[in-house]
């Protein structure tokens, strides 16, 4: 099992979205760094070679969709040599993907779902987590999902994922809004929950905004396409008071306004909490 | 509890959500399948119903969503004739979408739906539509592999580049059926394309004259531009003109000596 590396400190950042790529570009001094969906890049080479230009400007980090460390099936080490080179190319400081599964048996979900959460199950997907570790040969962080099914186990979530950091060196994505999210719907207290995690493990922190339009069937959706609302800004907050976060990341992957400033706007507001927050 | 066999019974119902009432009402049969207890196939049933309608919706609108940017008059067609579950569950449910060779796949399965699906009169258009988005998708994922070519001593197809012919206006047929409007009155008209990846994902269109299409037909390296115009009688000149422009449009390229 490799070290825990340290990663660098990053500041406040934007997920890469191309809609948006001109205006990145354009307010550049207001973005700290990239995040770029590691599947978008796999099997596209120009895409790949486009990416010269923004890391130009920014340090670039993979997030991936489909490393499915939650399944029970080995690692696609094809995908995997694909996400390697990819952090190899931008020269990502890490990389990350989700505490989930994508697929099995077959089946091909094309979406992020809830693993079962079992002692066992715990030690399986951390063992895989740190084979991705060990092949990147840099950090590699798992991001706590939005879920609608509460899967049944022996564990809550947050035994989970801290039995799942017991076994390997890598790190926590920690996004707050996915926290709200299930707090919601599944009735929890997201600060309990918070309190209840491994902080130490967090390097990165997720922010976004879902409308609060955004229903089915009495469940709120994770739809990132809304401003940072105040209950996201005050979790990120309790957190800043409790652990030290190498990074956050500011998501927008729908609805995006006409106005880039709105962005910008939900940029300095994370910024400002940070510059307010310090560790106990 | 079995991780593996509650998720993939998890991931059976994702794909599936109608046999949710079906496991509800006979865990037994679910849990010898899966190699899991019945007490888990009933704790799964506790936690899921409404939630894993959503999670089920929420993963086909991701599904949808890639292929529609993919192969829209594909899926409109067959839309006509499934709802979206059930396009789901039976054609999309073991493809990796955000891979070229999962959507590749997707888009055989669908298309051929499309076609079984059409009135008689209707199919060698639908057909050709189907056709049509596939070798636009196949022409972006081509152009990818960059193979070499060496020692061609004539002109040659630039990697990627697809020629077909179609028996309609196919690419306003796509269209028009993408965007859920008429297209019959289109009609029947003998259509020559040229499709020509142009990077960033993008694919260019060309309409082509039938004897551009019969001299691209020729175009693989074995032959020089003077045999060319032998071959389909013409001068050389106007074969080094019409080469010239196609060049230009990166269809084709010379020869590599």
């Amino acid at each position: 099992m490799s070290d825990r590396a340290e990663p660098p400190r990053l500041g406040v950042g934007l997920g890469y979205r191309k809609p948006l790529h001109e205006h990145i570009v354009d307010n550049a001094r207001g973005i700290d760094w990239l995040e770029v969906i590691t599947d978008q890049f796999l099997y596209d080479p120009d895409a790949r070679a486009a990416l010269r230009e923004p890391r130009g400007h920014f340090p670039l980090v993979p997030h991936g969709l489909e490393m499915s460390v939650g399944s029970q099936e080995p690692l696609d080490e094809d995908y995997l040599r694909g996400v390697v080179a990819l952090a190899n190319l931008v020269d990502a400081p890490w990389a990350s993907d989700h505490l989930c599964f994508t697929r099995g048996r077959g089946l091909a979900l094309d979406s992020l779902n809830p693993v079962v959460r079992t002692v066992d199950n715990a030690r399986h997907i951390a063992g895989k987590a740190q084979q991705v570790q060990d092949a990147l040969g840099r950090p590699f962080l798992l991001e706590n999902i939005t879920y609608y099914v509460d899967m049944p186990g022996e564990l809550t979530e947050a035994e989970m994922i801290t039995e799942v950091m017991e076994h390997c060196t890598c790190g926590i994505l920690l996004d707050l809004s996915n926290v709200l999210i299930n707090a919601g719907n599944h009735g929890f207290d997201p600060y309990r929950f918070l309190d209840e995690l491994p902080l130490e493990r967090v390097e990165q922190v997720h922010l976004a905004g879902s409308s609060p339009a955004a229903h089915r069937d009495e469940m709120l959706i994770d739809r990132h396409d809304h401003p940072l609302g105040g209950d996201v800004l005050a979790l990120f907050a309790y957190l800043l008071e409790r652990c030290d976060v190498k990074a956050v990341l500011m998501e927008r992957d729908d609805d995006f306004p006409e106005d880039f400033q709105e962005i910008v706007a939900d940029l300095d507001k994370a910024r400002q909490v940070v510059g307010e927050r310090r560790p106990r | 509890m079995t991780a593996a066999g509650v998720q993939d019974l998890l991931a059976r119902l994702m794909a599936d959500p109608s046999l949710y009432p079906e496991v509800h009402a006979a865990p037994e049969s679910f849990a010898a399948h899966y190699g899991i207890t019945v007490a888990d196939v009933e704790r799964l049933c506790a936690v899921g119903g409404q939630g894993l309608l959503v999670s089920s919706a929420v993963a086909r609108r991701n599904k949808l969503a890639l292929v529609e940017g993919v192969l829209p008059a594909t899926l409109a067609l067959c839309r006509t004739a499934l709802d979206d579950a059930a396009l789901c569950g039976r054609f999309l449910a073991t493809s990796r979408l955000t891979t070229p060779e999962g959507m590749a796949e997707a888009g055989m399965r669908l298309g051929a739906f499309a076609v079984r699906q059409a009135p008689d009169t209707d199919r060698p258009a639908i057909g050709d539509v189907v056709r049509y988005e596939t070798l636009r998708h196949d022409a972006m994922w081509r152009f990818r592999e960059r193979r070499p070519q060496f020692g061609a001593v004539g002109p040659t197809l630039r990697p990627g580049v697809v020629v077909a012919t179609f028996g309609c206006p196919v690419a306003a047929v796509q269209r028009r059926i993408a965007d859920g409007a008429p297209w019959r009155d289109l009609g029947e008209r003998r259509t020559h394309l040229v499709l020509a990846p142009a990077g960033g994902g993008r694919v260019l269109v060309h309409r082509i004259p039938e004897g551009l299409r019969s001299l691209l037909d020729l175009c693989d390296g074995s032959r020089s531009p003077a045999e060319l115009a032998e071959a389909r009688g013409l001068s050389t000149e106007a074969v080094e003109r019409a080469l010239s422009s196609t060049h230009d449009m990166a269809i084709t390229r010379p020869s590599s000596r």
